[in-house]
Parts: C-alpha cells; structure tokens; sequence
C-alpha cells in the first residue's frame, strides 16, 4: 500500500492538516454514493462522483480520483451494475486512505 | 483583498483558502458552498464586495452557471467592478466559450488551483490597483 498523503499537493504541515477535512468529506460523499447507487438515482450518483473526483485531485489523491470517474462513466452509459462494481473499488481505495489517515493522526 | 471561494466541497474551499494567504497576508476569506449562499454574501448591504470570486461550475442547488446569470441580470452598485475566475474541472470547449461570454469573468483555470495560480492571480490584482 502506497502512501497517498505523501505527495506533491501536500507539502507543508498546514496541508496535512487538511487531511481530516477530506477524509470526513469523502467518507461521507462515498456513503451518499452508496445510497443513491442504491436507489437507482442517476443524477445524484453523477453529482457526487464528480465532487469526489474533484475533491480526491485538489488533495492529490488521483486514483480516488480514477477511481470515482470509473463510478461515473458507468452511471454515464447507464449500467448501474457496473457502477456498483467500480464502486466496489472506490471503496476498497477509501479504507486504505481511511488507514492511513488514522496513522497519520 | 477580500476573496469569495465557492465550491461544494468544503475541503477544496479550505486548501485553496490556505494557498491564498500564503500567496498575500491582508487577505480576507470567505467561503460558501454554492451559488445561493455565495449570493447571500454578495447582496449583504453591510459587507463590501469581494475584490474576487472564485467559482466552481458544477455545484448542486445553484450552480456556477446560475450564479452568473443571475449576477447578470441584476442591477447593483459597483457590478462593473466584479471579478470572477472559473475553476472548474470542465475541459469542455462549450462550458469555455460560454463562461467567456459573461464579462466580468477573467479567467478560467482548471482544477485543482496550484499555490503558483494563486500567486499570479493576487499578483494581477495588486498590479491592477496601482
């Protein structure tokens, strides 16, 4: 496992602060995704990768990043059950970040 | 300076808050969360304009689009005064050339917004207060 937090948009230990703030927001935006993947919302399952992979590329995280436009360009050509596969992997990503932002702590 | 960031997401407000002050220390910063709450700062008569709003496109409730056709069809004081800068993760050339018809946007930047971009763009205001 790599270390995600360690790279080139988060260098001063002012960043690194802002680690919680992500984690918190994109454990929550995961868990939304969740939820509407499940509820078959199309349009909210769209929102919200984008705002993951938006968020994971301002904190340098691009394959949180890859990871949630796999969710999308699944949602995009109207295979939700291949989006709740990709999410699979999004998910797998989070709890590794999820581990090492507690480490981190 | 005072700057207005809107985003939806609060964490990419906060690192592109920190990389603007590094980039200049007078600098006052506010944030909102979409283009409704961005507009309640904007119309509070008892606080003075932002000398620059930094706006995200796609945002649920109101997004950048919203925003700015709403900024335009209004009438306020100092409105020829605004400045917006886009940042957005849309590389579309249709999203370009329709931002570009709103003229009290200066640039369009695609995310995320490096400590350097902030520089230049406090660098370009202070040069253009002269």
């Amino acid at each position: 496992m790599s270390n995600y937090f360690e790279n080139p948009r988060l260098i001063s230990v002012e960043q690194k602060k802002l680690i919680p703030v992500f984690m918190e927001e994109i454990t929550s935006d995961v868990r939304k995704l969740v939820l509407a993947i499940n509820a078959t919302d199309s349009q909210r399952c769209l929102e919200l990768t984008h705002k993951i992979s938006g968020t994971s590329i301002s904190f340098g995280i691009s394959i949180l990043a890859n990871k949630a436009e796999l969710v999308r360009m699944s949602i995009q050509e109207n295979s939700l059950e291949r989006a709740a596969e990709e999410l699979k992997g999004l998910r797998t990503v989070l709890i590794e970040l999820q581990e090492e932002a507690k480490k981190m702590a | 300076m005072r700057i207005l960031l809107i985003d939806d997401s609060q964490a990419i407000n906060e690192m592109n808050s920190y990389f603007f002050k590094k980039s200049l220390k007078d600098i006052e910063i506010e944030t909102a969360k979409n283009g409704k709450e961005a507009l309640a700062v904007i119309e509070n008569p008892d606080k003075k304009l932002p000398d620059l709003i930094l706006l995200d496109l796609k945002m649920p409730v109101f997004d950048g689009y919203d925003f700015l056709e709403y900024l335009n069809s209004i009438e306020f004081n100092y409105k020829d005064q605004l400045n917006v800068v886009l940042l957005t993760t849309s590389m579309n050339p249709e999203d370009k050339r329709r931002i570009s018809e709103f003229k009290f946007v200066s640039n369009y930047l695609i995310k995320p917004l490096s400590i350097s971009q902030a520089n230049e763009i406090v660098t370009d205001y202070m040069k253009a207060m002269k």
